[in-house]
């Protein structure tokens, strides 16, 4: 098999390209982007594997920008993960009868078939959301975020995939039903920030322009350092923002 | 196997975690290099793993930088027909200048810049296919079977596209260079005819 060698390993390579790659192998992400990543897979606080600057970045983009040590770096993923309970933003009429997500969109895959929660009809007082405008503070700081069993974070996960799938073949409305049944599988989730900015793509792909703004001011209200807000400000521009 | 990749006894939690801090990096640079907009790339790279998160008991410790970059060319491309749909704001100028507290000094950020700005129209003029290989291979050292397996392509074909990728990279560079021989010219002629102008004035 005939390959080229690489830029960076080929000495009759363009200086100029040799520089290009040297410096794009290097770049980073964002301050902070890992430590948000980690706390919103629950895991900032009890993996054992976030560096602890990793962890102050995400505290100090969640705007606790306090010395803090140990455990306290929980709080920074709780604060990042949690919502209260949610309060209902519209009445929502376009996606109480959602069809079932359809089988083929399922990225569930046979192991996991046998823990996933079976199929039922969408709630009807969906879509529900956000917040107050501060988080409160928590009971138990570290606990929410990192005891969280690894099979029911895998779970969350799925459940917002199939969500994402469906935006992604432009099927708002199952989307939006398979947000209502992660909503109703997983009412205090880990990954309801996530939730809530693909309910708000979802709602604006619906056509549903009013509650895709509405929700999607609560969202950066509640979670203005959330690595989805540019996204969550595409969709409302989508609807004149 | 990749260096740090899972063994059999390797617990869920510690070996997403463990992924996360291994290449939230390189995903990031991957999204971002597949043609997401920079503004989205840190949230494309959260959704890399989200999808990791809910398939992790599926991908083999073997797999696993694989099926990290092959979700991170859908993401991204999602996200670039996504933010098709909506018009484009500053978004390059953005991503490069957060970077700044990682850069020494002004002049290194704004070599920085120019470089990733010429990078990024280099790739943007590939075909996407091609793209993605060169990105792989070049940028994030994959071998060509992580290639084939990540973007879903019998290795013959992972190692033809990587030949028309460097060809493609290659060629483009070659018309930047044209490109910024003309600016220059044009520049320093009208450079001379102003002077020349102040000449016959005086």
């Amino acid at each position: 098999m005939d390959v080229p060698k690489r830029i960076v390993d080929d000495p009759s390579a363009d200086s100029v390209a040799r520089a290009l790659i040297e410096d794009a192998r290097v770049e980073t992400a964002g301050p902070g982007g890992k430590a948000r990543t980690l706390a919103a897979l629950g895991l900032a606080g009890g993996a054992g594997l976030a560096s602890t600057s990793t962890a102050f970045a995400g505290l100090k983009v969640l705007g606790a920008g306090v010395l803090v040590v140990g455990g306290v770096v929980g709080l920074g993923a709780w604060m990042m993960t949690r919502e209260d309970p949610p309060a209902p933003v519209h009445a929502g009429s376009s996606v109480i009868a959602q069809p079932p997500v359809a089988p083929s969109m399922s990225v569930v895959t046979p192991v996991a078939e046998t823990a996933r929660t079976p199929d039922v009809a969408p709630r009807s007082d969906a879509p529900r959301i956000v917040p107050k405008s501060a988080p409160r503070a928590p009971a138990a700081p570290a606990a929410s975020a990192s005891s969280a069993a690894p099979s029911r974070l895998a779970e969350e996960a799925r459940s917002l995939e199939v969500a994402r799938r469906a935006l992604e073949g432009h099927q708002a409305r199952s989307a939006l039903a398979a947000l209502d049944r992660y909503e109703r599988d997983f009412p205090r989730g880990e990954l309801r920030p996530e939730a809530t900015a693909l309910r708000v793509e979802a709602l604006a792909a619906s056509g549903d322009e009013s509650s895709a703004q509405a929700l999607g001011r609560q969202f950066l209200s509640r979670y203005p350092g959330h690595p989805a807000v540019p996204r969550v400000r595409r969709a409302m521009g989508a609807t004149n923002f | 196997m990749s260096p740090g990749a899972a063994t059999k006894t390797e617990e869920p939690r510690a070996r997403l975690a463990r992924l996360v801090e291994e290449y939230f990096d390189a995903v990031f640079r991957a999204v971002r290099r597949f043609g997401a907009p920079p503004s989205l790339a840190d949230d494309g790279a959260q959704q890399v793993f989200l999808v990791v998160a809910s398939k992790l008991d599926t991908i083999a410790p073997t797999s696993e930088r694989a099926f990290l970059f092959g979700t991170a060319f859908r993401v991204a491309k999602e996200l670039r027909r996504r933010a098709s749909d909506v018009p484009r704001s500053d978004d390059g100028e953005r991503a490069v200048l957060s970077r700044a507290d990682s850069s020494p000094d002004l002049e290194e950020l704004l070599d920085r810049k120019r470089a990733r700005i010429v990078l990024d129209e280099l790739l943007a003029a590939m075909p996407e296919d091609l793209r993605a290989a060169f990105v792989l291979y070049e940028i994030e050292g994959l071998s060509v079977p992580e290639i084939a397996e990540a973007l879903g392509l019998p290795q013959g074909t992972a190692a033809s596209r990587l030949r028309r990728a460097r060809e493609c990279f290659d060629e483009g560079l070659a018309r930047h260079r044209a490109k910024e021989r003309f600016r220059g010219e044009k520049a320093r002629s009208m450079a001379n005819e102003a002077a020349n102008e102040n000449e016959g004035g005086a």
